[in-house]
């Protein structure tokens, strides 16, 4: 029985390793390509995203994880607002102009990043990916694109430019409706996970929402 | 008062005739053995090299040379398509010519990835050594929390990629708080530029620009017109923009004016020479209707020109492409003691010996040419290298020109009766010219005076010296559109300024610059500046490294137990990180860490170490807003200059306009007294007055046009008296020949005008041709209308006792 259950542990240990390794092995062709672009388009239709996320670093050489949670909110016109709550609480603002960053006693940092290319088509990536701007992905990445019979899917993207690529080795979007997941592999093999849940596309930007721009 | 006559130098030169040919061959010989002795021959065409020095302290004027030539050496090419990767394929194929060409100390367009992971160790190797000033604060203030908060915001951020791998050892992340110095710091950033697809590029006007960075080998930024790298990249570009549409080539940087200046000039030294030489031909041919006249005048022009070069071979061991330019003028001076000689010789009846030649002009042409070294040797007192250069190429080519006239032209046999029926006609023609002006009625003298002194008063109250460098070069359309475009996409801040810091020693030096860093730290703070950039934040001084790493085992050591806890570690991590701490003790940061790191190259380039006895590094100052706190700090340090290249020089320039405009007074004077021996005081007043009226009309009527008021046009202003002055003084020593008098400075005024003209077409010398030019014009113009009677000096006609 022991074994039973072990060799039913390892399936499953081989099974969910596999489905993450092997959205590498559907590069876009047509017909996933139309699917893409409806994912993103769908996307694109949503001009502000709300949601709270759970973020897991995992560090290979130290063999940790570090897990932290908060509220995002991604608003086309302003740009993406990282909100940490638990454990060390912070907020960091991705503008296309700069980045902010406020500490839990309530100092700011203020990175500005207008004149900086390497800023700008950081901001505009992640900006790209949120908006569902699929040309601006397809420049940036190779798209590759798998979807479960469930209709869950996963777009993986594989950066073209050699000097992203020595930082990030892949990033996989995971979702069925929503978005539910981003899984960042950093180029020395760590992983960054993002899970989103209580997503919600407000039409427009509450006066607290704002405020939490700056 | 009996004034001196040159009838003893020319009882010298009558009775010493067996001498001539030796004295001339002398002369000759002695300076050609002199440049063969120095063995070199190099013509410079390095723009820089035209300016004086700006600082008044020798060492720091020595070492910014230094600077200048690793700064100027350098080459940017942006190389823009609306497709990336065209762009980037396109500076491939260029960088491949490059390499090939060979002409070039380094090329980079591929930044090694690895590189990046490289510094990030060494940031972390020495993490106890290198605190940035925020850190050093946090730690001295013992405000630990803050430091705690801001390692677990940087741990939750979104953008924290790959600097978590040594989470146990640095668990106040002090790398990545380096990082984020480096790049508010513009080191990793290089301000516009990003690195994409491992390459500098960025986003431009609808296109992707990707960036080629050289330097060209050699002698500093100076380039050689043939075989040059320059040239390379230009066909080279032209080749592949041709080849793919929509493909734009930007260039930026020293060479590309070096190389541009060196074309231009070597086609206008041509064209110019040509159409001098031309029209003297024709003149001579025209007046003389004898080829002996051409042939010894431009035997005499060569000779003069070519001893002129040796000359300042010698004394400078290079001459500079410029002062070619310049030298073409002296074609026309030189001729007019030829032209002075074959006027007599052709004018004077058939009978009348060589002697009698010589002893018509010998006054005339030895006062000219005194007043013209005169004025010349003006140049030599002005720091000018270029102006120096063509002083002394001028200087030596007219001496030569006057020792071939009084001591070789004499062997020539006197003109035959054709020759002397055409050129006495010609003489005649101008001399009747010359008279009516001399005997214009007051009723237009007067207007014609009215009209020229309010030119002049209106102008002159307008008047401003234009001391701006920039006014005196004038770069091609193209090239300044490049250069405007390049300046747009690279976002140059504040080019050509920042400290020189000076030290004892490599220790003495770091000290000096880390306190100069402190209040520039301040003043960035302020807003007086956007950032600033020094050798000290690759490698601080050893005091700065011990007393960081003191720093931390005073204050984050007791901290470094909970943090770790904090994070989930436990006692085998905080005894890792003390025995970590422990062993870095001595772990200082020299040159050797550098190494393989992207950081070794910009290293290099503000660490210029040991000059002479002392040492020296550069801080990189970025748009400065406040240039008064600026200049405030670094005067606060004894051993801190700040260079402004561009005002250093205008200041320069101006100091060097007010000194020549004294040394122009100066050289009236010196001509002035020296006249008060030949003439009277009255008389001398009035060949001053010639030049000096002409000059300033000169300078009324440029202005009116539009034309700026530079030290080019102050130096030819310098060589208006020199000249201006010869006509008065060759018509008042040839009175008893008028004809052959006028015809020789009627020729020589057309020959003078007609070269420094062509020198107004030119891209570095218009103003200052234009001056000369119109200067001489009017002086002889004002020459018969001011000068009046006057009774003929003390002479002795040859034979008489």
């Amino acid at each position: 029985m022991k074994s039973a259950v072990f060799s039913l542990f390892l399936l499953l240990l081989y099974s969910f390793s596999a489905e993450a390794q092997d959205i590498f092995a559907y590069p876009l062709n047509n017909q996933s390509r139309a699917e893409v672009t409806a994912i993103t388009s769908r996307l694109a239709s949503h001009k502000i995203i709300k949601a709270s996320f759970t973020q897991t670093k995992e560090i290979s050489r130290l063999s940790r994880t570090f897990t932290s949670k908060g509220n995002m909110i991604f608003a086309a016109e302003r740009g993406l607002l990282w909100e940490v709550t638990k454990p060390f609480p912070s907020t960091t603002i991705i503008t296309d102009e700069k980045i902010i960053q406020k500490s839990a006693s309530g100092k700011i940092s203020s990175l500005s990043v207008g004149d900086n290319d390497t800023f700008k088509r950081f901001s505009s990536t992640i900006q790209a990916i949120f908006k569902g701007d699929f040309p601006s992905i397809e420049k940036n990445f190779e798209i590759y694109f798998f979807k479960a019979a469930a209709g869950n899917w996963i777009i993986g993207l594989k950066p073209r430019d050699k000097t992203l690529r020595a930082l990030i080795a892949s990033i996989q979007i995971h979702g069925k409706i929503d978005l539910s997941e981003f899984i960042l592999t950093e180029a020395n093999g760590d992983t960054v996970t993002y899970r989103f849940s209580n997503i919600t596309y407000p039409v427009e930007l509450s006066p607290a929402d704002e405020k939490a721009f700056f | 008062m009996r004034k001196p006559s040159f009838n003893q130098i020319f009882s010298w030169w009558k009775n010493n005739r067996k001498y001539h040919l030796a004295v001339w061959i002398t002369f000759h010989v002695l300076v050609f053995s002199c440049f063969f002795i120095r063995g070199s021959f190099s013509v410079n065409s390095d723009l820089a090299s035209l300016l004086p020095d700006t600082s008044p302290v020798k060492s720091v004027s020595h070492v910014e040379k230094i600077i200048n030539q690793r700064f100027n050496s350098g080459i940017y090419i942006l190389i823009g398509h609306k497709d990336f990767s065209t762009a980037r394929a396109s500076a491939e194929k260029l960088v491949s010519h490059m390499r090939a060409h060979g002409g070039f100390k380094s090329i980079q367009l591929e930044l090694d990835t690895a590189a990046l992971g490289r510094l990030r160790n060494f940031l972390f190797l020495h993490r106890y050594q290198l605190l940035t000033p925020e850190i050093r604060e946090l730690l001295t203030r013992e405000r630990l929390q803050e430091l705690s908060e801001k390692a677990y915001m940087e741990l939750s951020s979104p953008l924290s990629l790959g600097g978590l791998d040594h989470l146990d050892l640095d668990p106040f992340l002090l790398v990545n708080s380096s990082i984020a110095y480096y790049l508010n710091s513009g080191v990793l950033s290089n301000v516009s530029l990003g690195i994409r697809d491992g390459v500098l590029s960025t986003e431009y006007d609808g296109k992707s620009w990707v960036l080629i960075s050289a330097r060209t080998s050699g002698s500093g930024f100076a380039v050689r017109v043939k075989n040059s790298p320059i040239a390379m990249i230009y066909s080279t570009t032209h080749a592949i923009a041709s080849s793919q549409p929509g493909l734009e080539f930007v260039f930026s940087g020293a060479p590309f004016h070096s190389y541009e200046s060196s074309r231009k000039s070597q086609v206008e030294i041509s064209i110019l020479s040509s159409i001098s030489i031309i029209f003297i031909i024709l003149l001579i041919l025209f007046v003389f209707r004898s080829v002996k006249p051409l042939l010894a005048t431009v035997g005499a022009i060569i000779i003069g020109i070519a001893t002129g070069l040796a000359g300042t071979l010698f004394i400078f061991s290079e001459v500079h492409i410029f002062t070619i330019v310049f030298g073409t003028s002296l074609i026309g001076i030189s001729l007019d003691y030829a032209l002075h000689f074959f006027a007599q010789w052709a004018v004077l009846p058939t009978k009348k010996t060589p002697a009698a030649v010589i002893h018509a002009i010998l006054p005339g042409i030895s006062l000219g040419l005194l007043t013209t070294l005169a004025s010349y040797l003006a140049f030599v007192f002005t720091a000018f290298p270029l102006l120096q250069q063509m002083a002394l190429f001028s200087m030596i080519g007219l001496a030569s020109s006057y020792l071939s006239v009084i001591f070789i032209f004499p062997r020539f046999k006197t003109a035959g009766a054709k020759t002397a029926a055409r050129a006495g006609r010609m003489g005649s023609v101008f001399l009747t010219v010359f008279e009516k002006l001399r005997n214009l009625p007051l009723a237009v003298k007067i207007p014609l005076a009215v009209i020229l002194l309010s030119i002049i008063v209106v102008e002159f109250s307008q008047l401003r010296l234009n001391s701006d460098v920039r006014a005196l070069y004038h770069m091609s359309g193209e090239l300044e559109r490049s250069e405007r475009l390049a300046s747009s996409i690279l976002q140059h801040g504040s080019a050509g300024v920042y400290v020189l810091v000076e030290g004892n020693n490599p220790e003495n030096l770091r000290i000096k610059e880390e306190r100069l860093n402190s209040g520039l730290s301040q003043a960035r703070d302020d807003g007086a500046l956007d950032s600033f950039l020094g050798s000290t934040i690759f490698i601080p001084s050893r005091k700065r490294q011990r007393e960081n790493y003191r720093l931390i085992g005073r204050y984050l050591k007791k901290a470094v137990p909970a943090q770790l806890e904090s994070l989930g570690f436990g006692e085998k991590e905080i005894k890792n990180w003390k025995e970590d701490y422990r062993q870095k003790k001595d772990h200082w940061i020299n040159q050797a860490a550098l190494k393989n790191i992207p950081l070794g190259d910009l290293f290099n380039i503000l660490w210029l170490g040991r000059i002479q006895k002392k040492y020296y590094a550069v801080v990189l100052l970025f748009n400065i807003h406040d240039i008064k706190r600026v200049v405030s700090i670094v005067k606060e340090s004894s051993s801190a200059y700040l260079i402004n290249r561009i005002t250093d020089i205008n200041s320069t320039l101006h100091n060097l306009s007010v000194l020549s405009l004294l040394i122009l007074c100066a050289s009236y004077l010196v001509i002035f007294f020296g006249l008060l021996f030949r003439y009277k005081i009255k008389r001398t007043a009035k060949i001053i007055i010639i030049p000096c009226l002409a000059s300033c009309l000169v300078i009324g009527l440029l202005h009116l046009a539009g034309l700026p008021f530079t030290i080019f046009s102050v130096m030819g202003l310098i060589l208006v008296p020199g000249m201006g002055t010869d006509y008065v003084i060759f018509f008042s020593e040839g009175k008893s020949h008028p004809r052959s008098t006028v015809l020789a400075i009627t020729m020589s005024m057309l020959t003078t005008i007609f070269s420094f003209g062509l020198l107004g077409f030119t891209s570095l010398a218009g103003v200052f041709g234009l001056t000369v030019a119109l200067g001489v014009l009017f002086s002889f113009l004002f020459t018969p209308i001011l000068i009046g009677r006057q009774p003929h000096p003390h002479t002795i006609l040859p034979g008489s006792k």
